[in-house]
């Protein structure tokens, strides 16, 4: 997601880490992010599915997860989430907005 | 498909342990005392 990387000076003067999940390789994330330009950010690897499943957004009929935001506080409470439908991107401005709320 | 709970508000957030650009691990509790925003995305090479 181009749109958060361009935008993690503001999650960091928020308090927040960014982190993207998906169910690619390593090597795929390389690739994907030097084509789209995500370098301030890491983004994880769930091959084996296991934080889709338990985050309860596995998606069986693809083997994969759905597109989802999670923010979490510092205790590691989860305080707010957002399951997004086909095509929806997560919007960074609203995001921001809720870590704020919490921070 | 097994119907599954997808994780609520007010829920603690499993920790994970998983590999990252360079093979190198990254863990939820690296980010104790921050708050953190992740997204789940479905594919590389998807919009987003």
């Amino acid at each position: 997601m181009p749109a958060f990387d361009k935008r993690i000076g503001d999650f960091e003067k928020a308090n927040a880490q960014v982190l993207g999940i998906s169910t690619d390789s390593p090597f795929s994330h390389e690739n994907w992010a030097k084509s789209v330009g995500i370098s301030h950010y890491p983004l994880l690897s769930d091959m084996h599915r296991t934080v889709a499943r338990d985050y309860g957004i596995y998606n069986g009929d693809m083997n994969i997860n759905t597109r989802a935001t999670f923010i979490l506080d510092k205790t590691g409470k989860v305080r707010y989430a957002e399951k997004h439908g086909k095509g929806e991107l997560p919007d960074p401005d609203k995001i921001l907005a809720e870590v704020k709320k919490i921070s | 498909m097994t119907e599954q709970k997808t994780l609520n508000v007010g829920e603690a957030a499993p920790s994970f342990t998983l590999k990252t650009i360079g093979m190198k691990d990254v863990s939820l509790g690296d980010y104790k005392g921050k708050n953190v925003v992740l997204l789940f995305y479905p594919l590389d090479w998807t919009p987003g």
